[in-house]
């Protein structure tokens, strides 16, 4: 029992070290960073559009609630809210997390031109309450997702963050990050 | 309808593009926007500057595809390639979220304001003058 917790305690010590003299996060990421924001752009992109085809396309001389688009809106903040309270807890590591899936991904997946437009239908329609309904829902929900995503992360982080917390497995990991 | 390979890589590649310029606009018009900004506290300006400037374009291209002036498939991979990924709703969702929650209420409304009614001005705007 002492030998293990000596053990683990050396462990923590050596891997705050190793992170101390590791190169700061931005250097590679930087170099790489339009590559991953592109990719991340092309693959949000196609995920947007693929998602979007299982549902019925808005027509903008009968406009419909647009399901699809608040479907992406919805899921991308609930992603990049998690993705950037887990950035920010961990010091941008790792570095090609934000540049792929937050700006890349979650800004591509995501859309609000083609609210705009749907909006503008609505609006020509008239459809006033349609086009006020929807710009409701797509908000109010979209920040009640960023909320729910950004403390989903934060709370499996604390899970696992302290030195000596109650999950055994992960608290050398936890430490040396927590030592960034 | 069967998506053909030609749409599906045109709008990956057109989504590509749609990302760098929001990356780079935006951070272009975050810094400069600011600069000139009566507040010394940030302002989300380059979300709000890419998001006004991709409805736009996207009335614009609906208006052009409608005409028959572009192609559907055109309209397809510009729409939903660069439109689409030019703008973000996610950032506009986390931003507002972190106004509410250090309790920046009027920011926040201004910030959903700004981007509701300049987003669907420009769309409007895009598609009258293509139309």
């Amino acid at each position: 029992m002492l030998g293990r917790l000596a053990a683990e305690q050396w462990a923590i010590r050596f891997a705050r070290r190793l992170a101390a003299v590791s190169p700061p996060a931005h250097s590679v990421a930087s170099r790489f960073e339009p590559l991953l924001v592109a990719v991340g752009g092309a693959l949000g992109s196609l995920g947007r559009f693929l998602v979007e085809q299982e549902f019925v396309p808005f027509d903008p001389q009968a406009p419909t609630f647009p399901w699809s688009t608040l479907s992406v809106n919805l899921l991308g903040a609930l992603v990049l809210g998690g993705v950037l309270a887990f950035a920010e807890r961990r010091g941008d590591r790792p570095a090609w997390l934000r540049p792929l899936v937050g700006v890349g991904f979650c800004g591509s997946f995501t859309t609000l031109s083609t609210v705009s437009v749907e909006c503008t239908s609505m609006l020509a329609g008239p459809h006033l309450g349609l086009a006020a309904a929807y710009l409701a829902v797509s908000f109010l929900a979209g920040v009640a997702m960023a909320t729910v995503g950004s403390r989903l992360v934060k709370r499996a982080l604390a899970a696992g963050g302290g030195p000596l917390g109650p999950s055994g497995s992960g608290t050398i990991a936890s430490a040396a990050e927590a030592g960034r | 309808m069967t998506t053909s390979l030609e749409t599906l890589l045109g709008i990956a590649a057109t989504g590509a593009i749609g990302a760098l310029t929001r990356h780079h606009l935006g951070a272009f018009a975050h810094l400069s926007l600011n600069r000139i900004a009566v507040h010394t506290e940030a302002f989300p300006f380059g979300t709000l500057t890419v998001n006004v400037a991709g409805s736009f374009v996207l009335g614009l291209v609906t208006a052009l595809a409608s005409a028959g002036s572009i192609t559907l498939v055109a309209a397809s991979i510009l729409g939903n390639g660069f439109c689409g990924a030019v703008t973000t709703f996610s950032t506009v969702a986390v931003d507002l979220e972190r106004m509410v929650a250090a309790r920046r209420f009027a920011r926040a409304a201004i910030d959903l304001a700004l981007t509701v009614v300049g987003g669907v001005a420009a769309a409007w705007l895009g598609l009258t003058l293509a139309g």
